[in-house]
């Protein structure tokens, strides 16, 4: 008796504190998954009454359309070089504020700013600097590769991408650096260095592996946020020139609301998931085992 | 203030309205029917609010009009409450969005007053059926700035003197000769550009709904050959031409809109390709005094269309749709009662024309607009010059050719390339 008016209490108490976040998690994230799944195997044309059912042509179709192809291989390249970059630079700027510098807080605010600017606002304003500002410059000091608009060519409007991706995201990525680096003991240090290492050598040796869980959560999180990036794609470059950075994610916006191929847009979008889901869950697996505690 | 100010004449006007036209709209003829309204023109919702609650007053319903902002779109709006089961009322859309909604959706509009007075003219219909109300045209060409002309060369200029390309590349030629050092531009936007420029390929044929459809089954049936195509290649002619003077010509993909509105409207240039609309941008840069107006894209070798150098291109740009799904009969009444509020009484046409600055589709209105732009537009309306095809694009045409154009613009391609991209688009679509 006692036993069950235990487990109701518990059932209660689960219900009371995790019920909200389950129902909201299922209602915003779960469902509409499923359902988005289930509309991959339909030809809705994202309006109408009737959603009939085609079985597996969604997935027939997208295999042909060498566009979705083409722009999961642009994003695929823009995902390894800005992954990169970003987790380069954020881990400088991390070493570089946790180090021996005058108004590190100040530095630590600065870098972090960006990362609060929403990517439309962030885009249109780099869009005036890469097309206004820059060409300025460019035209006036005659630096030759600045006085073209950045924005009117297929590279440089890659390179313009990147560039504002690791503006924006390494802010983020440097504080989760910081936490970690902080976190490794200060006893460890001193006692490697007693021990003779060098600056150097204390990062790469000690640190750096104490630390890898850090590495863990950032790889994780520039590579999800990179496959699915979106607003700043469209901000900034519209896809443009002549649709030459037309990434996945606005590939399948595209096609399933202006060329109104709902299906088959859906589809690419679930394939798009999972390829991110399988690139982003491998690494974080493979990367755990190689974490170490002290 | 703006609002004070529309509220203020609102009011004014029921006032005066009281006796005029009381029998046309019967005091409380729908009392407490209640509808509501998508509007897509979000620059015109404080006047459409303040007509709401007018026409409200005189017919006991009630009018909820709301807007989605800018940069979302109406199609997606309407999926939105579709998909919801609660769709509004009166569904204002681009001509695309009703087209593809209306067999099932809309209500049949064609026994309406004005659909005689130029509904079914700008209207959309299929299958005979009319399904939407023309909220106003929009015509696109080239804007000119006369003052700016007119100073730099020292003398008279008549836009009606422009009667072919080759004139228009005197013009432009003259105005270098005369300090003008780029007197043209052209924006670069994918819309721009394959929405409102090379459409004109299609809808120029010979300027008829017929010709341009089975021009478009041609092209995706791969019987069409663009480059021996006179309007395709007399179209590109001027566009390379204007192109040739373009004020962005070092950088064509990095034109500015807000840029080459203000560069019209200061005189930095003489001629620039856009529509009505660009009157938003153009009217907050523009000077006292300052002339502009708009002329057809002038084409040389015209012996298969005559008309393209003297009608403009325009057609009905925002359809007002009535929903029979989710709204009763006496809903849908009301919808009609409102509509022919707007073209029938005199406030209703005051609320289209003076407050909103549209240029009405309907004949039986001969207030005339308030700016300059959207007057030129309208005299070409008033004078039936207008090649007005409201062809139902597919959705992607604009993005997709756009591209194609773009690279065009920039030097990547050449002419043929471009011809044979667009041939593709058409060919692609029908497997």
């Amino acid at each position: 008796m006692n036993k069950k008016n235990e487990s109701l209490k518990n059932t209660g108490l689960f219900l009371a504190f995790a019920g909200p976040a389950v129902f909201a998690f299922m209602a915003v994230v779960i469902i509409p998954f499923l359902y988005g799944f289930y509309l991959t195997f339909t030809s809705w044309d994202g309006l109408s009454k009737s959603k009939p059912f085609v079985g597996l042509a969604n997935y027939a179709e997208v295999f042909k359309d060498t566009g979705f192809w083409q722009a999961l291989g642009l994003t695929l390249i823009y995902v390894v070089v800005s992954v990169v970059l970003v987790n380069v630079v954020a881990f400088l700027l991390a070493l570089l504020v946790t180090g021996k510098l005058r108004g590190k807080k100040f530095f630590r605010a600065g870098f972090f700013v960006p990362n609060l600017i929403g990517g439309i606002v962030l885009g249109y304003i780099w869009q005036f600097i890469f097309k206004t500002i820059l060409v300025y410059i460019g035209k006036n000091a005659g630096i030759g590769f600045l006085s073209k608009s950045w924005l009117s060519s297929p590279v440089p409007a890659f390179i313009a991408l990147i560039i504002v991706t690791v503006w924006q995201l390494s802010g983020y990525m440097m504080l989760i650096y910081i936490a970690g680096l902080t976190s490794v003991s200060a006893d460890l240090r001193e006692a490697a260095k007693i021990d003779g290492c060098t600056e150097n050598q204390v990062t790469r040796n000690i640190v750096i592996p104490l630390m890898r869980s850090s590495f863990t959560i950032c790889l994780f999180m520039t590579i999800t946020r990179c496959f699915m990036v979106y607003d700043l794609n469209l901000a900034l470059t519209e896809g443009g020139p002549f649709g030459s950075t037309v990434m996945a994610a606005m590939y399948v916006y595209n096609k399933a609301f202006v060329t109104k191929s709902y299906g088959p847009g859906q589809t690419e979008a679930v394939i798009l998931f999972l390829f991110t889901a399988i690139i982003a869950v491998s690494q974080a697996v493979i990367n755990k085992r190689k974490e170490v505690e002290a | 203030m703006k609002k004070a100010v529309s509220t203020a004449m609102a009011l004014s006007m029921m006032v005066g309205l009281m006796g005029v036209n009381a029998s046309a709209y019967e005091a409380g003829s729908y009392d407490g029917v209640s509808i509501t309204m998508l509007n897509t023109k979000s620059e015109i919702q404080d006047y459409l609010v303040d007509a709401a609650a007018t026409w409200g007053e005189l017919t006991g319903a009630s009018l909820d009009v709301y807007t989605i902002s800018d940069s979302g779109s109406p199609s997606q709006e309407i999926a939105a409450r579709y998909a919801a089961n609660n769709a509004p009322t009166l569904i204002m859309g681009d001509v695309q969005d009703v087209a593809d909604i209306c067999e099932e959706y809309g209500a049949d509009l064609s026994n309406e007053s004005w659909a005689a007075n130029g509904g079914e003219t700008y209207g959309v219909s299929v299958d005979g059926k009319l399904y939407s109300f023309p909220f106003c045209i929009e015509g696109r060409g080239l804007i000119y700035n006369k003052t700016a002309i007119e100073e730099t060369l020292g003398e008279e200029w008549d836009p009606s003197s422009v009667t072919n390309m080759d004139d228009l590349a005197a013009l432009l030629e003259k105005l270098v000769e005369n300090g003008m050092e780029y007197p043209a531009a052209l924006n670069m936007e994918d819309w721009a550009l394959a929405g409102h420029y090379l459409t004109q390929v299609y809808e120029e044929q010979d300027g008829t709904m017929e010709t341009t459809s089975k021009f478009i089954d041609d092209l995706k049936a791969g019987n069409v050959d663009l480059m021996s195509n006179q309007r395709f290649t007399a179209l590109m002619d001027t566009f390379d031409l204007l192109a040739q003077y373009n004020i962005n010509k070092d950088d064509p993909l990095a034109a500015d809109y807000a840029t080459n509105c203000a560069d019209l409207a200061e005189g930095e240039v003489a001629i620039y390709f856009n529509g009505n609309w660009a009157w938003a941008e153009i009217s907050s840069y523009i000077e006292d005094g300052t002339e502009i107006g708009i002329m057809p894209v002038m084409q040389n070798e015209t012996s298969e269309n005559e008309a393209v150098n003297s009608s403009i291109c325009g057609s009905a740009t925002k359809q007002v749709m009535i929903d029979k799904e989710c709204t009763d009969e006496q809903q849908q009444a009301a919808a009609k009662d409102f509509l022919n509020w707007l073209v029938e009484s005199e406030e209703g046409q005051s609320v289209l024309i003076e407050q909103c600055s549209l240029i009405p589709a309907f004949t039986n209105i001969d207030k005339d607009v308030t700016n300059m732009l959207a007057q030129s537009v309208q005299n070409y309306v008033k004078e039936g010059k207008v090649i007005n095809v409201p062809y139902s694009y597919p959705g992607d045409h604009w993005q997709t050719v756009g591209a194609y154009m773009q690279k065009y613009f920039a030097g990547e391609t050449d002419r043929a390339t471009f011809a044979t991209e667009i041939q593709d688009y058409w060919t692609g679509l029908a497997k």
